[in-house]
């Protein structure tokens, strides 16, 4: 299948050693599961350096064009305000990655309502991992101030990674109906029948498939993808159309 | 041969699901797995007789795919437990144990191991949804029991930690570790095959939880050769159960 993986990302791991760290080891997985485009960022931006991390995933988009999109991480921290947003955007960079647990600061902050209404003056997708992957140690960021995030900021699309089952999937279902500009990254969904619920309970329109690669195995989102039982259009607007059309690319 | 070695039958209000013997062999075909090994909800939560019953029933509809934990909700259950599980091992034919293991009551205790003991004798695995560290404290007391740490530290109460469930599996080489669990971390399967080899680790999905196809995607998906992933998928299961 023809796939963007909206949630990728490449560098070191501080709780374990990963197999593959390179982006050029990204995109050998990348191949072996047959996806065609991962928006991706250095892992140094999301544990260490945020600057640093953007550096390094410009670089690699750069290196590989067709392959990888570059998403950007800011915080609070060392400038990371609404100039330095219009120049990452300026350098190609397609989405912002907001860690709020990771960097130290909360979704009602100032810097939080300034960088989404930057980001949504620049059609950049805000994507909220409310985990940075599906790992029990991480404990999930509540919807809740996501929720009132997406709601002071109806221009600004966000993406909603994270989620599981249970109330968490509840509560992500009871966003995105009530918010048109919520779109769900599918790649911490595991649950019985998962993604067919999520397009019979919200539609496929803002349904993004992730693996989560490289911190997990990205062939088990592929399965979860093809296996689903839904609609061949859904299929394929969750596989890649809906994130070109989101992130403003064309099809290769 | 697939043998998935954890699959639940039954209701849970918790979990919203509702599966019968149908609704997983169905599922079962869909995903090629030859032979699951089930647990009952009721008897695992609230009434394990009833429970465990009502699994031997949905057994007998199809016993060439279809084997029988015999689930008690604790070891605190004490002489009740051992005679239910004496009783499913004689009349039902179960050839494993579940229990649970909450942080409320833990089965790291002394009151647990005359339930291992008595799996031991006769000869039925263990599924335990524990953590590493009691299935090392459990493990120091009853070295000879096939104990089956479920999950592999992969839920909440464990804290996601595989690198120290595969640790403690070192210690014990009876000690055997499932693969089922929501997390799909690059690498893990292949940490603990260079730790402990192929051998003791059994392919699971915590259907109908849990996406069946996402948990054979990690087993298929990972970095191990085609003998290893055989072991995990089906050969270590056939071997524990005797089956060909």
């Amino acid at each position: 299948m023809n796939c963007f993986d909206f949630n990728a990302c490449f560098g070191h791991w501080p709780y374990w050693d990963l197999h593959q760290k390179r982006p050029d080891e990204l995109i050998a997985q990348m191949d072996r599961c047959g996806i065609e485009r991962a928006a991706v960022m250095s892992l140094r931006g999301l544990v260490v350096d945020w600057r640093r991390g953007n550096e390094e995933t410009l670089a690699a988009a750069r290196t590989a064009p067709a392959r990888l999109v570059a998403a950007a991480s800011l915080s609070p921290f060392d400038r990371g305000g609404v100039a330095e947003l219009e120049r990452l955007a300026a350098a190609g960079f397609r989405l912002l990655r907001l860690y709020p647990q990771f960097h130290s600061y909360s979704l009602a902050s100032a810097f939080a309502d300034e960088i989404c209404d930057a980001a949504a003056a620049r059609a950049l997708p805000v994507m909220i991992p409310t985990r940075p992957m599906m790992n029990w140690r991480f404990a999930a960021l509540p919807l809740d101030p996501v929720a009132a995030l997406a709601g002071r900021h109806p221009r600004t699309a966000f993406v909603i990674s994270g989620p599981n089952y249970l109330a968490e999937y509840q509560s992500l279902v009871e966003l995105m109906r009530r918010s048109d500009n919520v779109y769900c990254e599918i790649s911490a969904l595991q649950g019985f029948g998962a993604l067919a619920r999520l397009v019979g309970d919200v539609g496929a329109g803002r349904v993004l498939f992730g693996t989560g690669a490289l911190l997990h195995y990205p062939a088990c989102n592929v399965a979860k993808l093809e296996r689903a039982a839904i609609p061949e259009p859904a299929r394929r607007a969750i596989a890649r159309e809906n994130a070109l059309r989101l992130l403003g690319l064309d099809a290769c | 041969m697939i043998i998935d070695a954890h699959v639940h039958l039954g209701t849970s209000a918790y979990f919203h699901l509702r599966a019968d013997a149908d609704f997983l062999l169905a599922q079962a075909d869909a995903c090629g797995f030859d032979r699951l090994f089930v647990t009952e909800l009721d008897a695992l939560f609230y009434d394990m007789t009833e429970g465990n019953d009502a699994l031997a029933r949905e057994i007998a509809r199809c016993p060439e795919r279809l084997i029988g934990y015999a689930s008690v909700p604790t070891p605190r259950l004490g002489q009740r437990a051992l005679d239910e599980v004496r009783r499913c091992r004689e009349v039902h034919g179960f050839r494993g144990v579940k229990t649970y293991s909450h942080p409320e009551a833990s089965i790291a205790e002394p009151g647990s191991l005359p339930l291992l003991e008595l799996a031991a004798e006769l000869d039925m695995v263990v599924l335990a949804h524990t953590t590493p560290e009691e299935c090392d404290w459990l493990m120091d007391r009853m070295p000879d029991v096939s104990l089956l740490m479920a999950h592999m530290g992969g839920h909440p109460y464990a804290r996601g930690d595989w690198h120290r469930a595969v640790a403690v599996a070192r210690r014990h080489p009876r000690l055997l570790l499932d693969t089922a669990t929501s997390q799909i971390d690059n690498g893990m399967l292949e940490h603990a095959v260079a730790e402990i080899g192929p051998g003791r680790i059994l392919f699971g999905t915590d259907m109908p939880l849990l996406d069946p196809f996402v948990q054979l995607a990690k087993v298929q998906g990972a970095d191990l050769g085609a003998d290893a992933k055989a072991r995990i998928l089906g050969g270590n299961a056939a071997d524990l159960l005797g089956l060909a």
